[in-house]
């Protein structure tokens, strides 16, 4: 995944002149600020998990998980962006042993990201599925300790997973099974929620026949669904592309869109607190207590 | 020159150490990429992707309101429930009103709301074949009976609510759970509960009345998750009488004692 993540920052150097696609750069100060609100966002929601202890909930974890990940992915942009500034200004060798091993460490930093993200997204609509199918069960069926363990087997394997992807990135199986990656958890999320959506749907319609109230509920599960896709699937393209047609105009005219690929990743990171973490009532007044705690510091 | 560079690095390729500034070179070797004799657009890909894209979530979302208009298969399991859906909007009514100001009656809500939940999904929690229940459903049961028993002993005026059940256990809200179970039982066999389950239950209900309170403790700390609470707060307030009750009770002092009689 190296040449896919490095290929654009020596543009200035090649030749595209006779490539009618010219590759879209976005201004680096663009990425910046979507990386640090990403970043901030993150950290203000593992913070009011952390200092709360009614909010140290199964639930909470796992959207604690998914804004680590979040987090880790708009810190490898910034981390990324600071070494592309000092290797344009001259304080690293384009060819150094550190240059090559720091670009190693972030790239897989990038891989846990995204792996640790699509992981995070899955487990949580598994907890919310159990939460609604098998509600008077659910404390017996996630309890703390599942959900530590959990946790631990999903990070450990996203950082083995993370690591390998980088060792073997320009091997085609690895493209593959990262890229198969995405349409499976897709399928899997899509199937956990709309069956939950028909329960939530047959529910209100015992109660009330009102026809708004459903149309939120589809508008919510379409919101859910909807960042997902819009977020990732143009990288994942982007990855199948490279790998199958490099050399293809189609396909060229597509990667030359990569920095406006890797900023809606960057995007789905600011955006997932407010689709998940900042959609619980608990976690937003645990929020607004540390905004005014903080007023009187 | 560029044809030597990518000699020398295409042998470099599958080095893994040097790749990301090796494979650069092989990138921009890649990069002149002919645009001539292009039957399409050139930029194809990206609009059919993005339309595709636009097009798959614009469906999903189409179906999922086509969903809320035209029947599920939800709906055909709890045919047999369909039937009592004013009684449980009456039901749940009741919960709102005459139910002590208690905190743990934010529980029972949730409680009876679950029940609800679990009634329509055809009853995961429940089971009523024979006597021989299994130890979990055994402690489910005892939790709800205990959160009922022990917040709700005021007698209920409307007992039209229960007068088609006609029977005189209309005086408590434990009744509620009762009716949930029959009516649980009715949806999945549609057939009548026998009042020995009924006297079963309000046995073993008096028996484990002396459950800890750590039980409870658990069952106030339980949540309905963001998204169905979300949900359900965004579905109307004002038509669903669930997202009511705990907002109403939170403000009301605690001025009930919860003293049971089920005599």
């Amino acid at each position: 995944m190296k040449h896919i993540i490095n290929s654009h920052e020596n543009i200035n150097n090649t030749a595209r002149n006779n490539s009618d696609c010219p590759h879209v750069v976005l201004p680096e100060e663009i990425f910046f600020t979507i990386s640090i609100v990403g970043v901030l966002e993150n950290l203000i929601v593992l913070l009011a998990v952390f200092k709360n202890k009614n909010l140290q909930a199964p639930m909470y974890f796992f959207i604690c998980s998914l804004a680590i990940s979040d987090m880790l992915g708009s810190l490898y942009k910034i981390l990324e962006n600071i070494l592309i500034i000092l290797r344009n200004m001259g304080y690293l060798k384009p060819r150094g042993s550190f240059e090559t091993t720091a670009d190693d460490i972030i790239d897989s930093l990038f891989v846990l990201s995204l792996l640790g993200s699509i992981f995070s997204l899955s487990v949580i609509a598994a907890d919310r599925y159990i939460t609604i199918f098998h509600a008077l069960r659910y404390h017996s069926i996630v309890t703390m300790r599942r959900t530590v363990v959990v946790l631990t087997v999903i990070w450990t394997f996203c950082t083995g997973t993370g690591i390998t992807m980088v060792i073997f990135s320009h091997h085609v199986p690895t493209v593959i099974t990262f890229t198969s990656l995405f349409p499976l958890m897709l399928v899997f999320i899509l199937c956990l929620y709309v069956h939950m959506f028909l329960l939530a749907r047959s529910h209100t319609r015992k109660i009330s026949t009102l026809p708004r109230a459903n149309m939120k509920g589809a508008i919510t599960l379409t919101i859910l669904l909807g960042v997902f896709i819009f977020c990732w699937a143009p990288f994942v393209l982007h990855v199948l592309l490279m790998t199958f047609c490099p050399s293809n105009p189609y396909c060229a005219c597509y990667m030359s869109l990569f920095q406006v690929n890797g900023m809606l990743i960057m995007c789905n990171a600011v955006i997932d607190p407010f689709i998940y973490a900042f959609r619980s009532p608990e976690l937003r007044d645990a929020f607004k207590k540390m905004i005014f705690c903080s007023r009187y510091w | 020159m560029s044809a030597q560079r990518l000699i020398s690095n295409r042998t470099s390729q599958q080095s893994a150490s040097n790749s990301d500034y090796t494979w650069e070179y092989e990138y921009y070797e890649i990069g002149p990429v002919s645009f001539e004799g292009l039957k399409a657009h050139k930029y194809s890909i990206v609009i059919g992707f993005w339309v595709g894209l636009a097009v798959f979530v614009i469906f999903m979302f189409f179906v999922l309101t086509l969903l809320t208009k035209t029947g599920a298969p939800h709906q055909e399991k709890h045919s047999c429930v369909m039937e009592e859906q004013p009684h449980t909007a009456g039901l749940l009514g009741l919960l709102s009103h005459s139910a002590g100001a208690t905190g743990r009656h934010e529980t029972s809500i949730n409680i009876c709301k679950m029940n609800i939940g679990s009634v329509w999904k055809g009853g995961t929690t429940r089971s009523r074949e024979g006597t021989s229940r299994s130890n979990a459903e055994s402690s489910e049961k005892r939790f709800r009976m205990n959160s009922f028993v022990s917040d709700f002993g005021r007698p209920l005026e409307p007992d039209k609510v229960f007068s088609r059940q006609g029977n005189e256990e209309s005086r408590s809200l434990f009744h509620c759970y009762i009716n949930e179970v029959e009516r649980l039982d009715r949806a999945k066999a549609c057939h009548q509960t026998t009042a020995l389950d009924s006297d079963v239950q309000l046995q073993e209900a008096i028996r484990s009345s002396g459950q800890p309170e750590e039980e409870l403790n658990r069952l106030m700390k339980f949540d309905i998750p963001n998204f169905v609470n979300t949900d359900q707060n965004s579905f109307g307030e004002d038509d669903l009488l669930i997202s009511e009750p705990p907002i109403v009770l939170e403000t009301k002092p605690l001025s009930q004692t919860s003293h049971k009689d089920l005599d």
